[in-house]
């Protein structure tokens, strides 16, 4: 089975998926065993709540989102990943923290991860270039889809983007599940965090 | 960056201390006035007291813990009660060690104080204090708010 670790954006989410991949996994639920989601905070206990999904023994690789998303939040819970991939000698895979959100709605949509000072990271449908900035500067075509503060959720609608509701979302192990087996296995002395930031060294 | 083409609050405030007491008791009266989202950029040559007006900054804050020069470390965050990030770019050499900061994020906790704060440039939206240390001689130094919200004085 593979673990699943994002700890990108305002809520963090784990999954366990069954590995390797039955025919129909990514259909909502299909492959997918068991997921947590929790608010990102600063005690976030990812030993404690991984090993109530699964006994490290049974995993057979796992799989950490790599970004943009939160500065601490990334190394805490891609630190973790690759602790448990260098430790059970597991293949490390890395995902797209942007391209999970986009993954959970079932027509195309915006994927945003919460970026710090009220901004947003977003990854519009069919682009491969992220962006960074305030809601204002959100593309509008397509309704969009993430784990925001409420402020930061108020401001994206403020700015004329429909959030879609939970209801018309599936679960974040079916996103996973959607882009595991097209993750690229990582290297484990050579894991990039895909931080972006505001600031910038003048000349 | 040349601090004399910021846009500046007229007249430029200034206010000249004769010691590092002074300069320390200069960052307290605006660490008093400290909130979260505050990006102080201070400028000043090795040994103008930089750190003594951070320690000042602290104080007023509310912190307890004893100020140290961050320069090693590049950032020490003191959490409690406001969140203070002291942050030292001497020895920062490539731009993208910015990244390894997470000054972003930084602001969101609390207030955020930079040393070598010219080497910064900070984006739209932060509400930023440049603060610039000059020494006039010996102990006694010139401190300008050379760029800072309407608002702010010493």
């Amino acid at each position: 089975v593979v673990l699943v670790i994002d700890t990108s954006s305002a809520r963090s989410a784990l999954a366990l998926l069954e590995s390797p991949p039955r025919p129909g996994a990514g259909r909502a639920g299909v492959g997918v065993l068991a997921e947590d989601v929790f608010d990102s905070g600063r005690e976030v206990d990812l030993p404690r709540r991984a090993a109530a999904l699964a006994a490290p023994g049974r995993l057979s690789a796992v799989a950490v989102a790599l970004g943009p998303g939160s500065f601490t939040g990334l190394r805490v819970g891609v630190s973790y990943g690759l602790g448990l991939a260098l430790g059970l000698t597991l293949p490390l895979l890395g995902l797209g923290s942007l391209e999970i959100q986009a993954s959970r709605a079932r027509t195309p949509a915006t994927g945003l991860v919460e970026a710090g000072r009220g901004r947003v990271y977003w990854l519009a449908p069919g682009s491969e270039q992220p962006g960074q900035g305030e809601p204002a500067e959100l593309p509008r075509e397509a309704p969009a889809v993430g784990w925001l503060r409420p402020a930061t959720a108020a401001a994206v609608e403020g700015a004329g983007v429909r959030l879609l509701t939970e209801e018309e979302l599936d679960g974040f192990g079916s996103a996973a599940a959607r882009l595991v087996a097209r993750a690229p296995r990582l290297d484990y002395g050579r894991v990039a965090l895909r931080y972006m930031h505001s600031f910038a060294t003048p000349g | 960056v040349d601090t004399t083409t910021l846009p500046d609050v007229e007249p430029t405030p200034t206010v000249t201390t004769r010691s590092e007491a002074e300069t320390e008791a200069a960052g307290e009266r605006l660490g008093r006035r400290s909130r979260q989202g505050d990006l102080l950029l201070l400028t000043g040559e090795l040994g103008a007291g930089k750190t003594a007006f951070v320690r000042g900054l602290a104080r007023g804050m509310g912190v307890h813990a004893d100020v140290m020069s961050p320069t090693f470390q590049l950032v020490r965050v003191y959490p409690e009660p406001l969140q203070l990030a002291h942050v030292d770019l001497y020895r920062l050499n490539e731009p993208d060690e910015q990244a390894d900061l997470g000054l972003d994020e930084l602001l969101d906790q609390g207030v955020v104080a930079v040393e070598w704060g010219e080497r910064l440039e900070p984006p739209p939206g932060a509400r930023t204090v440049r603060v610039v240390i000059e020494t006039v001689h010996r102990d006694c130094r010139r401190l300008r708010l050379a760029e800072a919200p309407d608002s702010w004085s010493w």
